[in-house]
């Protein structure tokens, strides 16, 4: 019986370092992906894919804009519609240089990141149906 | 003490209501530093959350374009001193 009680722990030692490395690749693979596309984030409540959903899509569209001027308003308009879209209503897209904001967001929908040197505030809020009256 | 007088750029807001976001927004100017953006943000929220019900949104800064789905009657987006403020409820639809 010790036996096996010491092969059970040997193998869940084993699956646990096996989870941790996985982990790690994936935090590292995450802070590669971020360093290549100059994006930072401060502060998140939201599922990777997501967020990685955000970073593309801003990433693409500051790529695309002629000589690289922002636009806050085509930015956080593309933002809030891809996600509306995606991800169901309601969004809301904040972008811009210098702003302040105070939130309350549904579960998971909520991401404060940085590109290049604009800020982007992309959360959800729960959509509820209006009273009859 | 309110020194310059807000200027509304864009609302759907009941007057009253406007009004109420011009006083909470001068009375935070009074609380915190004008750089303080973000404690201003949160005073103008928590009061709206109170006296209003829950769900209120609240943007201040110099220089920032969004795009949000708001409920009917609760959206202003105005200037006062050097600041811009945005105060919208989030959306709610009938089903």
């Amino acid at each position: 019986m010790e036996g096996a009680q010491e092969e059970l722990e040997r193998r869940s030692k084993f699956l646990k370092s096996l989870i941790q490395k996985k982990k790690t690749i994936e935090q590292q693979e995450q802070h590669d992906h971020l360093q290549h596309n100059n994006v930072r984030v401060r502060a998140c409540d939201m599922p990777l894919p997501l967020q990685n959903r955000a970073f593309r899509c801003a990433r693409d569209l500051l790529d695309s804009m002629p000589s690289k001027k922002l636009d806050s308003k085509r930015l956080a308009l593309t933002l809030k519609k891809e996600f509306d879209t995606s991800y169901g209503p309601a969004w809301h897209c904040i972008v811009g240089t210098s702003f302040g904001s105070y939130v309350t967001h549904s579960f998971g929908g909520f991401v404060y990141f940085s590109i290049d040197k604009v800020y982007v505030l992309l959360f959800k809020t729960a959509v509820e149906p209006l009273d009859h009256s | 003490m309110l020194e310059g007088k807000a200027v509304i750029e864009d609302t759907d807001m009941p007057d009253k209501m406007q009004i109420q976001a011009m006083a909470s927004a001068s009375e935070a100017l009074d609380l915190y530093d004008v750089f303080d953006c973000t404690s201003i943000a949160a005073h103008i929220k928590k009061e709206f959350d109170t006296k209003y019900g829950s769900g209120w949104q609240c943007v201040v800064g110099s220089s920032f374009g969004c795009f949000f789905t708001h409920s009917k009657g609760t959206f202003v987006y105005f200037t006062l001193e050097t600041l811009n403020f945005l105060i919208f409820k989030g959306a709610s639809y009938l089903i």
